[in-house]
């Protein structure tokens, strides 16, 4: 009985051995790289057909498939196999020919599985060890994505991967990786809601690639407006998934950093911004005129020396134009109210910046005593800290804060937040009431708006 | 006690590998004489500070003179005892004693070395040391799977070893032109020689050896892409006594080449040109003419042959007991039914993806060849229950046949398991991906032939949850809490 056994387990084993093989040799083998997806797939009966299903039509991506009855016994078995050889590998005692048999359990069990580090780990020695290759590995991080879209360790991986091809590559040709992982993203982004992840990986991407010294400001800032443009497409079709909002938050901040402005969508809310605010070309010509208008007269700004005009008009646009139509559209959503509080707020921390005023929206009032520093330097005030305990928000120098309160920025703002609160409390919608109310608390107590 | 502190000594130092068995006594030991000397003289220095006095006392105590092993069994016979222990055992003698290091480091132990074990330890250095002890002595040397094996070690290797008969360098994938011809240059007595997967190995090689290595009767060149018909031809001039040749996935070898290998080696009896696809008829023709001892043959992959190079295969080479022809989709039943007829020693039988076979093939090699034991009919689509049946009635299928391969022929019913129960020696059936097959005709199977492995996909039979006992351990919680 116990002979019976094992002789009908060897045949299960060599039926996994086969399994496995198989699948390794398509990915391995797949012509010009078009497999695109991966998925198990239901099937209620057995026969005795391979499990693999592969599509392929001429000119088209091409698709695996595993059927569900074997995943589970194909998973425990290649997860068994790789635990007995686990320690051996770390230690370098397998041999190159037991190395190169390793692969296809690796491949079975990350494709079913993608969660378990210890077998990425496994993955990464054998690619030091020469075994696998870099480009292959992006690959099949590619399919097992397209599986399990959400799968921290995959992205994880795939970054360690890039950051070993990027040793190799010119700094010049880093832009040249974008597309890529542009294409991965999305389509992972696309394939489960909220990942996180995949849009952690593109901001990844960019701070490394992009954002390399060697990189010019011309084409660093052509990516940007082309991702701002994307994101806003995405942002219309998938309103109320976060981490679209957060991705488009990021690429606004990085303008930050990008002194020219030559581009369609800069252009763009150039003109909105001049019509906004009733400006006239000339006022627009030059930095600090722009500055002048919008803070009111002074000649000394504490940031005047950075290029920030575009950052403005940038976020202003966002505010008066993007969130405007979206809050047309979809006025039950609370991501879009979130995202009007990063615009406000950082249209705010902009100004504060300006004056020289240090801004501390979420200070803890009651644990801060009561103390006022004022250093007058070359008529530049630099007020630290206000607090008075009891009251809810920060008290700023009245000198300051009144031309703070008097600038024709802060007044816009002021003047628009207070409306959309007001049209929006009376609406029909108990939970749009809800968010607008939470909204004004918001900008009366952390954003410190002081208004009607 | 100074062997105790010396081993600690060392497993502080990288070298040491713990945990893998035979592993890590040819690690550290060996490295005394493998390592180069100032690597010795080091560890020494270091050591004598830690242990003076005590090495001191134990070099009396284990004062080649007065060890009572010693004075019993003279040095001949110690020597002779030695000459039959492993690689391991001997290193592991070599640490005893002075006089045992020397006796069990002779040259004279070391005729034949296999290192596949130590693939990875194995360094230019240990090879040169290797050689350097054993000299004229070594006669057999495995470097498979030795990667790190680069020219400049194997050059004094072919130097210091004049008579190395056998040389297995499988997998040295460093290893370029050079070595094989300072193996020529030296080492004339070299008859098997094997440089499977050294892909920088080219036709100057060749060549070399067969201006150098008359005596040569195995070689395999396996995935040496860069070999062509020019290195085989030279090879084949100089070399006569070849009786293997072993070309695995070489897609330059040209119907000439083997031409030229079959005018001048008479003698093969072994031949592999897996994957040799510009082949043609007229090759395969001469080989069979003049070889007539052949009985090893693999032309897989090579698809431009036709019937014409197995009716002369059958004709000339009654000798045949392995024919390995998967992929050559030309063949039809004609082929195999001349050869069938003839050749009544074949035992084993590749004959995937010849697509065009029929029911006729299995009908002739039932009845002709009694000693098959080894049959694989992957991918043959026309095969049906009917040539089962025939080969299950066959004299081979009661006696000799024990694998047969039947994976993808989706015409292959229940009823071919039902014939095939009379096969009291079958030990493996594959069945992937023939859709007919069911469950029940397997355990029909296995009830006849206790010991056979049937290979399909079919979900292995988990066993019914014992519900009983996992209840009852709930129940044991519920007691405890």
């Amino acid at each position: 009985m116990i002979c019976k056994k094992s002789l009908t387990m060897q045949e299960d084993n060599s039926m996994f051995e086969k399994i496995l093989g198989d699948l390794e040799h398509i990915i391995e083998n797949d012509i010009n790289s078009r497999l695109k997806t991966f998925s198990v797939v239901p099937v209620t009966e057995n026969k005795n057909k391979s499990p693999i299903l592969y599509e392929r039509q001429n000119g088209s991506e091409h698709h695996l498939g595993l059927e569900s009855w074997c995943v589970k016994h194909i998973y425990k078995y290649a997860s068994t196999e790789l635990f007995r050889v686990r320690r051996l590998l770390k230690k370098n005692r397998l041999s190159v020919f037991q190395m190169e048999t390793l692969n296809k359990y690796l491949v079975g069990a990350l494709l079913i599985n993608p969660e378990v580090t210890t077998f990425w780990n496994m993955k990464k020695e054998l690619i030091e060890q020469d075994i696998l290759q870099t480009g292959k590995e992006l690959l099949f991080t590619k399919l097992v994505l397209s599986h399990k879209s959400k799968s921290n360790d995959t992205f994880n991986h795939r970054r360690w991967l890039l950051k070993r091809m990027l040793s190799n590559t010119k700094p010049e040709c880093y832009i040249d990786m974008l597309p890529e992982e542009f294409a991965v993203t999305e389509f992972a982004a696309e394939k489960a809601e909220n990942n996180y992840h995949a849009w952690t990986h593109r901001i990844w991407c960019l701070e490394n690639f992009l954002f390399s010294k060697t990189i010019d400001y011309q084409s660093k800032s052509n990516v940007i407006f082309e991702q701002l443009q994307f994101s806003l497409g995405w942002i219309n079709n998938h309103i109320s998934q976060h981490s679209g909002y957060h991705y488009r938050q990021y690429l606004i901040n990085c303008i930050k950093n990008i002194p020219t402005m030559n581009n369609s969508i800069s252009n763009t809310s150039f003109m909105f911004v001049k019509n906004l605010l009733g400006l006239s070309i000339e006022d627009m010509s030059n930095e600090r005129s722009f500055i002048n208008k919008l803070l009111g007269e002074s000649k000394d700004y504490a940031s005047e020396s950075n290029n920030y005009s575009n950052y403005v008009c940038i976020l202003l646009y966002e505010l008066f134009h993007t969130l405007k139509t979206l809050f047309c559209f979809y006025p039950k959503h609370e991501t879009i109210w979130y995202h009007r509080k990063f615009i406000v707020y950082h249209l705010l921390q902009w100004m504060y910046d300006c004056y020289g005023i240090e801004w501390q929206p979420k200070i803890n009032l009651s644990n801060v005593c009561e103390y006022n520093v004022n250093v007058v330097d070359n008529c530049t005030y630099k007020n630290v800290k206000f607090a008075e305990s009891g009251e809810k928000f920060a008290k700023l120098f009245k000198f300051e804060t009144d031309r703070l309160d008097s600038s024709l920025l802060y007044q816009i703002i002021v003047q628009s937040e207070f409306d959309i609160v007001k049209t929006s409390l009376s609406s029909a919608c108990l939970h749009t009431q809800k968010l607008a109310e939470r909204y004004e608390r918001w900008l009366k107590n952390i954003a410190c708006l002081r208004g009607s | 006690m100074s062997y105790v502190s010396r081993n600690k000594f060392e497993s502080a130092r990288k070298h040491i590998q713990e945990e893998s068995g035979n592993l890590d006594v040819l690690g550290p030991e060996n490295r005394s004489w493998w390592r180069q000397k100032s690597k010795n003289k080091q560890f020494n220095q270091s050591n004598s500070s830690m242990t003076v006095e005590t090495v001191k006392q134990l070099t009396k105590v284990f004062c080649d003179d007065e060890a009572l092993i010693n004075k019993k069994l003279p040095k001949e016979l110690i020597l002779r005892i030695f000459s039959y222990l492993d690689v391991v055992s001997l290193c592991r003698c070599a640490q005893v004693s002075k006089a045992w290091n020397v006796l069990a480091l002779d040259g004279s132990n070391w005729q034949r070395i296999d290192l596949f074990d130590f693939q990875k330890d194995v360094e230019g250095p240990i090879i040169e040391n290797i050689s350097r002890r054993c000299g004229g002595f070594l006669r057999q040397l495995s470097l498979r799977g030795c990667q790190s094996i680069a020219d400049g070690s194997m050059k004094t290797l072919a130097a210091l070893c004049p008579n190395v008969e056998d040389l297995n360098l499988n997998g040295c994938k460093k290893i370029t032109d050079s070595t094989c011809q300072a193996l020529a240059k030296h080492c004339v007595k070299i008859q098997k020689l094997n440089l499977d997967s050294c892909a920088a190995i080219t036709d100057l090689s060749l060549k070399a050896l067969s201006d150098g290595c008359p005596q040569l009767t195995h070689i395999n060149i396996s995935w040496c892409g860069n070999v062509t018909e020019n290195g085989v031809e030279a090879l084949a001039r100089g070399c006569p006594k070849l009786k293997s040749f072993i070309s695995k996935g070489c897609r330059q070898i040209t119907s000439k080449a083997v031409v030229c290998l079959a005018r001048f080696c008479e003698g093969l009896e072994v031949v592999n040109l897996l994957g040799c696809n510009n082949l043609r008829d007229e090759a395969v023709q001469v080989l069979a003419e003049k070889c007539n001892k052949l009985h090893y043959l693999c032309l897989s992959g090579c698809s431009q042959l036709t019937d014409t190079s197995l009716i002369s295969l059958a004709q000339q080479c009654p000798y045949l007991s392995t024919l390995e022809v998967a992929g050559c989709s030309q063949f039809t039943d004609a082929g195999f039914q001349a050869l069938a007829r003839s050749c009544r020693y074949l035992e084993k039988m590749d004959l995937d993806e010849c697509v065009l076979i029929t029911d006729a093939t299995l009908i002739h090699l039932a009845m002709g060849c009694p000693r098959i034991e080894y049959l694989t009919l992957s991918h043959c689509e026309l095969i049906t229950d009917e040539g089962i049946r025939h080969l299950s009635m066959s004299p081979c299928a009661a006696e000799n046949l024990t694998v047969l391969e039947l994976d993808n022929c989706p015409l292959i019913t229940d009823a071919s398991l039902e014939h095939l129960t009379s096969c009291h020696n079958l030990q493996r059936v594959e069945l992937y991906d023939c859709q007919l097959i069911t469950r029940v005709g397997i355990r029909r199977l296995r009830s006849h032939l206790t010991n056979i492995k049937v290979h399909a996909y079919f979900a292995p039979v988990t066993p019914p949850p014992s519900a009983g006992g996992s209840r009852q351990r709930y129940c044991r919680c519920c007691i405890i809490l």
